[in-house]
């Protein structure tokens, strides 16, 4: 069932083609491995991803939608597989290096001491800078393009606590995009927007990995947030995935009910997409 | 506005070197026998220039004998104090971290007091005790105010004040239960004191002390983005072991310098990175350099003004600090809480 079973062995070097973005190959991964009992297990997990495609991971709660993500971060290191990146196993690259390659934008993290809009988004270019890291001319420009990019550069010199979620959250993106990765990973960021934040941001993120700038994995509980926006689905449940591929062919009726634990429908909308929706019946 | 440059960092310090002359200056006038502007003047430019046979009296026994190594250590103390307080604010991600809060100036006045029972006293066996003190002192805080494997904001305070009244506690109970020897009061190891102060040279003291400083000035970039979490900062890049192992040793460094030459002064580390951060912003770029110049600039005026205030008779600088300190701490508290 996982994408990546009919790998085959690789060819030699030279004749061998453009490897994916982003290729995860039987990864697993333990919290408390060295234990007689591990705390969590994720076990071996196959996608792989091309440059521009948005691939959305989606399960219930304690599923290792997270760790997943972490593995891809390069925080942490599989188990056994492998996840690479261009070809190059992300555990392996060095802090800066991974930061100029990778972005990662994670569940709310509370601000110790104020800032505002532009520094924050500054932030992105510490892997580029040296030093003290006194921002260049070309990183104030990069920065300014970032937050224009997400529609708040009139956020540049607010603070970043009096900001609303939904603005917050474009910040803390313009940010990321400011790092100029080559993949893009959130972390639930849909958390504490209102519906039209969700799909205002998940829409920014399609036409981000549309325009071929970075190949976007996005962690998420909305399921037709998942359905409408993404290339590809990965459905994990208590540590194991259930299926990697389109969204309709892993969004599935039967599986999904299986899986949450609740009355779920699914129809197939205009253009092939699945719709997920509630059936409560009276009892 | 706009980000932070090399330009306004320098701008700013020299502004703070400005004023800390200013206060410097109005601090060795000032006493039970004031000296002029014009007699201060003539006074420093004869010691500068090595013709110290031709000054006043009241030049070579007040100013250079008493005030100025005074005045010298209050700035080189509140400087390094200063310092140590945003390090550990940054490591901990709390702004509410200080040595004295934390009780790692106890931790090291623990450790100094350890030293000197021993034999033989050396000055620099008194600070290495201080400096194990302290950073023994700050692991432990570290551990004890975690919960759920993450730090707690209020966990850890709680824990720093436990820990700096328990060793309040020891220290008290050394100092009374064994023969004097020459250990100094109560009031020098609990509240720290700047009127009699280890026989060390003072340059020696310079040298380590901006040393010290200038390891934590060299990951201030890496502490800006420390203070907002270590897995951001890991995802931009930033060292984050190597970073917290720098400050960690720098901060404790700077407090056990500090405590074993004035004992344990309080809530400086608190309050001056505090109002530098108020006035200049949170980069830490500039945030370092502002509060070793503010530090020793609040320093040199609270121990003026214990010196003063009730002349004849002289006050522990470390009253001076507590009373300006503690009330800002407590509302920096109901802030946080509310």
């Amino acid at each position: 069932m996982s994408a990546g079973a009919a790998l085959t062995a690789p060819a030699p070097a030279g004749q061998r083609p453009e490897p994916p973005r982003l290729l995860v190959e039987h990864a697993s991964f333990a919290y408390g491995a060295g234990r007689r009992t591990p705390q969590f297990t994720l076990e071996p997990v196959s996608f792989r991803a091309k440059r521009g495609e948005l691939v959305s991971i989606v399960g219930p709660n304690a599923s290792g939608k997270t760790t997943l993500l972490r593995l891809l971060s390069g925080v942490l290191r599989p188990l056994a597989g492998r996840v690479e990146l261009d070809g190059v196993e992300v555990s392996r690259l060095d802090g800066r290096t991974r930061a100029r390659r990778i972005a990662v934008v994670q569940q709310e993290s509370p601000l110790v001491f104020p800032v505002h809009g532009i520094e924050y988004v500054l932030q992105g270019r510490y892997p580029y800078t040296r030093r003290l890291h006194f921002p260049h001319e070309d990183d104030l420009a990069l920065a300014a393009r970032a937050l224009e990019q997400v529609g708040g550069a009139y956020l540049a010199d607010r603070w970043m606590h009096e900001l609303s979620g939904g603005e917050k959250q474009r910040v803390v993106l313009a940010r990321a995009l400011a790092q100029q990765p080559l993949v893009l990973l959130l972390d639930e960021p849909t958390l504490h927007l209102d519906i039209a934040g969700q799909v205002e941001l998940l829409r920014q993120l399609a036409s981000l990995a549309a325009s071929g700038q970075a190949t976007i994995v996005v962690v998420t509980h909305e399921l037709n947030l998942a359905a409408e926006f993404a290339d590809q689905v990965v459905l994990l449940s208590s540590g194991r995935a259930l299926g990697a591929g389109r969204p309709a062919e892993v969004l599935e009726e039967s599986l999904l009910q299986k899986v949450f634990g609740a009355p779920l429908r699914v129809e197939l909308g205009p253009g092939g997409r699945p719709r997920i929706r509630v059936e409560v019946r009276p009892q | 506005m706009a980000p932070l440059t090399l330009r306004r960092v320098v701008s700013v310090t020299l502004l703070l070197a400005l004023v800390l002359v200013g206060v410097a200056v109005v601090s060795l006038r000032l006493g039970a026998v004031s000296i002029s502007t014009h007699g201060l003047g003539s006074c420093l430019v004869a010691a500068a220039s090595g013709r110290t046979e031709y000054v006043t009296t009241d030049c070579r026994m007040i100013v250079l004998g008493l005030r100025l190594p005074r005045m010298l250590l209050a700035l080189l103390v509140g400087g390094a104090l200063s310092v140590a307080g945003a390090g550990f604010q940054a490591l901990l991600r709390n702004p509410l971290a200080d040595p004295y809060v934390l009780g790692v100036s106890s931790g090291a006045a623990l450790g100094a007091i350890f030293a000197l029972l021993a034999q033989p006293r050396t000055s620099l066996a008194t600070m290495g005790a201080a400096f194990a003190g302290a950073l023994l002192t700050v692991a432990a805080v570290y551990f004890l105010g975690r919960r759920g494997g993450q730090l707690d904001s209020f966990t850890l305070l709680l824990a720093g004040v436990i820990t700096a009244s328990f060793f309040s506690a020891v220290i008290m109970f050394l100092l009374a239960s064994l023969p004097g020897r020459d250990l100094r009061g109560m009031a020098f190891w609990l509240m720290g004191d700047l009127s009699s102060p280890l026989p060390v040279r003072l340059a020696w003291l310079f040298l380590v002390t901006l040393l010290a400083m200038g390891a934590v000035y060299s990951t201030s970039a890496d502490l800006n983005l420390l203070a907002g979490g270590e897995q951001e900062a890991m995802h931009l890049g930033v060292n984050v072991g190597r970073v917290k192992v720098v400050v960690y040793l720098a901060g404790s460094l700077l407090t056990a310098l500090a405590v074993s030459v004035s004992g344990a002064i309080g809530y400086i580390g608190l309050l001056v990175p505090h109002v530098m951060r108020m006035l200049f912003g949170s980069d830490y770029r500039l945030l370092i350099p502002a509060s070793a110049l503010g530090g020793a600039i609040a320093l040199i005026i609270a121990d003026t003004l214990a010196r003063t205030v009730v002349a004849p008779t002289e006050l522990p600088v470390g009253a001076m600090t507590a009373i300006a300190g503690a009330p800002v701490f407590i509302y920096l508290l109901r802030r946080r809480m509310g």
